[in-house]
């Protein structure tokens, strides 16, 4: 039987109501305590958080008691540096069948995350080998994956169900074609499974252009389906990572149509972002708002079938093609999957557009086309593309960059105050 | 051929790419032959890069709101190694708040920095510092000089180096 996460999930999904999450993370305990208890207290269906601090993401566990004890501020909950003891009763009363928790820490040295989120009886988190290395930090890949292999049997073998999300679908955050996002979010959870997690959720982010996404998550679940048939499975959308509308109206707007796509496409839970997320660290209150916000928004949407959608089918068949390829591509590699990613990666197969990390080759890039999708400009070495051609394309320029970076926000800060609600631009 | 070799990172706690991505292409469009050092430079790499590349300028770019400490950090590395010399400017988002500008931009030019780059003109601003720097050498800029507002004379808080 699964655990919390993963049976209340799946009793959302049965009513068809989209779970919705927040990031939130505040380093006191009481501090902490209150922002969970006003999310648990929503009458929304909703997963608590709970977001490390930047210290804690890079193995320092000493700094944020030293700040906090100072009276300053930590931009997330220090798991790692405060008591066992305090934690326990951070979630006394809160956490349960009703109100799951999931950890977010961005660490790629997960192990004394995993082991203290075990010790306190928090059983789901999230990250993986690719997605937390490459992005955020310099470790090699190699030294993430043994770190991840690790994590995830101390997490197998302590906690009855314990739960990873990959967080593959969201490399980099933006300009990422959405083929990439999806294989690797499929590769990161066979690589969790090879280490004896049974219950993962895929990742994927909102990109530029709905029909696109929609056809993309679609590709997913079409692709988890074929490799995690003995796994507990959900997929969770995030709003739009990019460069948020700087606007009230343009990031409402967003939020909204985040929680569409998310039912459109039958994801099961959504990360949401706040409208304040262009210029500060959003309070409790600016969480609860965004929640309730995608909430309201997803209740008016209903799931999309894809025979009704032919929109988004071209770009599904693309994207399952695409994804398919590279994920068989790397499964051949090594019948480890961990030293898989790693030979893949050496050898260009994998290459995440723009990442400057050592060990990605850095051969990739992304363009937005003519409809508002994201498109591979450079294939680098990827095994897809057939004869497309491999000559690099004309230099990217940093107005160019800057405009696809801006695509989104500039998009929606550009709404006018008489669009109806089901105006999102397509 | 370069008009100029620039070295450019970020601080150590910034895991942001973006920023540095668009600088690579914002400076090589400008004549610079940059190497980017990438995200969460460590302050060695950047000592080490300096020291032995010689570039002729220095580029920290940082988003976080963490910058100035990162910068006021990276600024005694490279005394302590004697590596001041190299024309050096930073910019981004440096601190958490646009209201500490004015002054975190005193403390780094006083610290040594040839100019800092924040707020919504920094882009254009930047690019002009690059134009004077070709024609007469980074070392030759004066940087304007950062407001002094009255009620604004106290230092920032925090501002000793570890």
């Amino acid at each position: 039987m699964p655990g919390h996460l993963d049976t209340f999930v799946a009793a959302q999904r049965d009513a068809g109501r989209l779970v919705v999450q927040p990031r939130m993370g505040f380093g006191p305990v009481a501090t902490m305590r209150d922002g969970l208890e006003r999310v648990a207290a929503l009458d929304v269906p909703v997963v608590g958080t709970l977001t490390l601090d930047s210290y804690t993401r890079v193995g320092d566990h000493v700094t944020p008691l030293e700040r906090l004890a100072a009276g300053e501020e930590v931009n997330g909950y220090p798991l790692v540096s405060h008591p066992p003891d305090a934690t326990r009763e951070l979630l006394a009363g809160l956490l349960g069948p009703e109100f799951p928790v999931q950890v977010r820490h961005g660490t790629a040295l997960p192990q004394a995350v995993i082991r203290r989120s075990v010790a306190v009886g928090l059983d789901a988190t999230e990250g993986g080998p690719v997605s937390y290395c490459l992005p955020y930090s310099r470790l090699p890949l190699a030294v993430a994956v043994d770190a991840w292999a690790e994590s995830c049997r101390v997490l197998a073998g302590e906690s009855e169900h314990g739960h990873v999300e990959s967080f593959g679908g969201c490399l980099l955050g933006q300009l990422c074609p959405p083929s990439l996002l999806v294989a690797v979010a499929v590769l990161e959870a066979l690589f969790f499974r090879q280490h004896g997690v049974r219950h993962v959720s895929l990742s994927y982010a909102q990109g530029t252009l709905a029909e696109q996404d929609r056809g993309a998550i679609r590709a997913l679940r079409l692709l988890a389906a074929e490799h995690l048939a003995d796994m507990t499975w959900h997929v969770v959308l995030y709003t739009y990572m990019g460069m948020f509308p700087r606007t009230p109206r343009g990031a409402t707007a967003l939020i909204a149509d985040s929680a569409r796509l998310a039912r459109h496409a039958g994801c099961e839970r959504l990360i949401v972002k706040t409208v304040s997320e262009a210029w500060q660290i959003p309070s409790v209150q600016e969480n609860v708002g965004a929640l309730l916000l995608a909430s309201d928004a997803a209740q008016g949407s209903d799931l999309l079938a894809a025979d009704d959608d032919p929109d988004a089918r071209g770009f599904q068949d693309e994207v399952l093609a695409e994804a398919r390829l590279l994920v068989d591509t790397v499964l051949d590699l090594d019948a480890d999957v961990g030293r898989a990613l790693v030979r893949a990666f050496e050898r260009g197969l994998l290459d995440i557009p723009f990442c400057l990390h050592a060990d990605n080759r850095g051969a990739t890039r992304c363009a937005i086309d003519d409809r508002g999708a994201l498109v591979w400009s450079q294939l680098g070495m990827l095994p897809i593309g057939g004869a497309r051609s491999r000559s690099a394309g004309p230099e990217l320029r940093s107005d160019q960059l800057f405009a696809m970076l801006d695509h989104v926000a500039s998009r929606y800060d550009s709404l006018q105050p008489a669009t109806p609600r089901r105006g999102a631009p397509r | 051929m370069s008009d100029f070799r620039a070295v450019l990172c970020t601080v150590e706690s910034d895991s942001h790419m973006w920023n540095l991505v668009y600088l690579q292409l914002l400076l090589e469009e400008n004549g610079g032959d940059v190497v980017n050092l990438g995200a969460c430079t460590p302050v060695r790499d950047v000592v080490e890069k300096v020291r032995s590349g010689r570039p002729d300028l220095l580029v920290l770019s940082s988003v976080n709101g963490h910058g100035a400490h990162g910068a006021r950090v990276l600024r005694a590395a490279l005394q302590a190694a004697s590596g001041a010399a190299v024309p050096s400017v930073a910019g981004g988002k440096l601190t958490t708040a646009e209201s500490d500008n004015d002054r975190v931009r005193r403390e780094l030019l006083a610290a040594g920095w040839t100019d800092v780059f924040t707020g919504d003109d920094a882009v254009p601003r930047f690019v002009r510092f690059l134009d004077a720097g070709k024609a007469r050498g980074f070392d030759r800029w004066h940087a304007p000089e950062a407001v002094v507002a009255p009620w604004d004379d106290v230092p920032l808080v925090g501002t000793e180096v570890r």
